[in-house]
């Protein structure tokens, strides 16, 4: 898979911004160090950018520079969890995810009070999946399942929920977002979700 | 979960500790830490060598350190000679002396005289400000710093070697040989100094 990448100067070029804004953004881990890929070009060596995700980025940083610190900032975009508790009603109240899945959810669960933010961000994704009409019900339960059990091993690393389906039969793997996964040709890539993505935009809708 | 007080690092003539959690860092004669160190204040006189990285607040060295990881905090004051072998992200770097990162350094303000010789591999800041150090010294003949790119908003370098500069105001001091220069409002150059090819954005 070759990515689309942009320069840094035509980064700059584009949006408006300089160097020391980049590079102090940078610095509070607003944009990730992942994404300044190195490559020798004739002029010697440059430095890219994977297009759609930094200029997502940029802009979403110049919308909301203004109302919150980079620090602040920075706790949006981390991929680490954020430090919420919600009841079920507020979460119901909320609409961050469709009312099935929070049954669903509370049908395994029994009933508990408070859904911290690993459950949330399970359901989430079940949520995303679900929406897209990529997978069922019934597999949103397995998807909930392994989010859950396994995002707390991620340590702050990207990774991608992938729903794969053969003969019918659905499995969903998580795996590093930098890691290409190939089947073999009766199995059917349903659905590749990257969890940071979600993370941002979960902790956008949250208090 | 409460975290635990944090206990103060000391070590005074020759010694060597391991890297964790401290409060604040004081190496003074010659000191050895392995591992990672994170504190507020990282003090080292004489010769300190780290290896791992640092994280702290501020950090201070006179004299000569040598860290074989990365840096990170928030001032870095120098007076000597200090080696990274990872990269560098502070907000601002004041001083003078002789710095070697091999990696990228990464700083709001750079504000520094170079006295020695000095590398990196690349610098990356908001606004740059490398001079020669006045006066003679014993060294006084490698004052120079040696730099792959440099790209900042404003930039002013003395006796400085670097293949590119980018900025938005670059001024060229004595003693520099600049390869690619390329800037967006502003440009000067002085007289004695070499600048190879420069472009307005």
């Amino acid at each position: 898979m070759e990515e689309d990448l942009i320069s840094k100067k035509e980064l700059l070029d584009t949006t408006g911004i300089s160097y020391g804004q980049l590079y102090r953004w940078k610095r509070k881990n607003l944009i990730p160090e992942e994404w300044f890929i190195r490559k020798s070009t004739f002029t010697g060596q440059e430095t890219f950018f994977p297009r759609r995700e930094i200029l997502a980025r940029i802009e979403r940083i110049k919308d909301m520079k203004d109302d919150l610190s980079l620090d602040e900032l920075a706790d949006v975009f981390s991929p680490n969890p954020a430090d919420v508790h919600l009841s079920l009603q507020e979460v119901s109240k909320r609409n961050i995810v469709m009312e099935s899945l929070l049954q669903l959810f509370e049908s395994q669960h029994g009933n508990a009070k408070e859904i911290d933010f690993m459950s949330l961000l399970a359901m989430y994704v079940a949520d995303v999946a679900v929406r897209t009409g990529d997978i069922n019900l019934v597999e949103a339960r397995d998807v909930m399942d392994a989010v859950e059990t396994h995002v707390g091993k991620f340590h702050g690393k990207p990774y991608d929920l992938v729903f794969a389906r053969k003969l019918g039969v659905g499995v969903c793997v998580l795996i590093d977002s930098s890691v290409p996964v190939h089947f073999d040709p009766a199995c059917k890539l349903v659905a590749r979700i990257p969890l940071a993505t979600c993370i941002e935009q979960l902790k956008m809708t949250l208090p | 979960m409460e975290e635990p007080a944090r206990m103060s690092l000391s070590l005074s003539g020759v010694g060597k500790a391991s890297g964790g959690c401290y409060k604040d860092v004081n190496i003074e004669g010659v000191g050895t830490v392995e591992g990672d160190i994170e504190c507020d204040s990282c003090m080292m006189k004489g010769v300190a060598t780290i290896h791992g990285s640092i994280h702290a607040k501020t950090v201070h060295v006179e004299g000569k350190t040598s860290i074989r990881g990365n840096l990170a905090c928030e001032t870095l004051l120098l007076l000597g000679q200090i080696k990274i072998d990872g990269k560098c992200e502070v907000e601002s770097f004041t001083g003078t002396g002789s710095y070697t990162v091999t990696d990228l350094l990464n700083a709001g303000e750079i504000h520094v005289k170079t006295q020695g010789l000095s590398k990196v591999g690349e610098i990356g800041a908001e606004s740059i400000r490398i001079e020669k150090e006045s006066g003679r010294t014993l060294f006084s003949r490698w004052k120079t710093l040696y730099v792959e790119t440099i790209e900042g908003d404003d930039i002013y370098l003395e006796n400085t070697r670097a293949s590119v500069v980018r900025g938005r105001n670059v001024v060229i001091g004595k003693g520099c040989d600049v390869d690619l220069v390329e800037y967006e409002t502003l440009f000067q150059k002085h007289d004695g100094s070499i600048v190879r090819k420069q472009s307005k954005r």
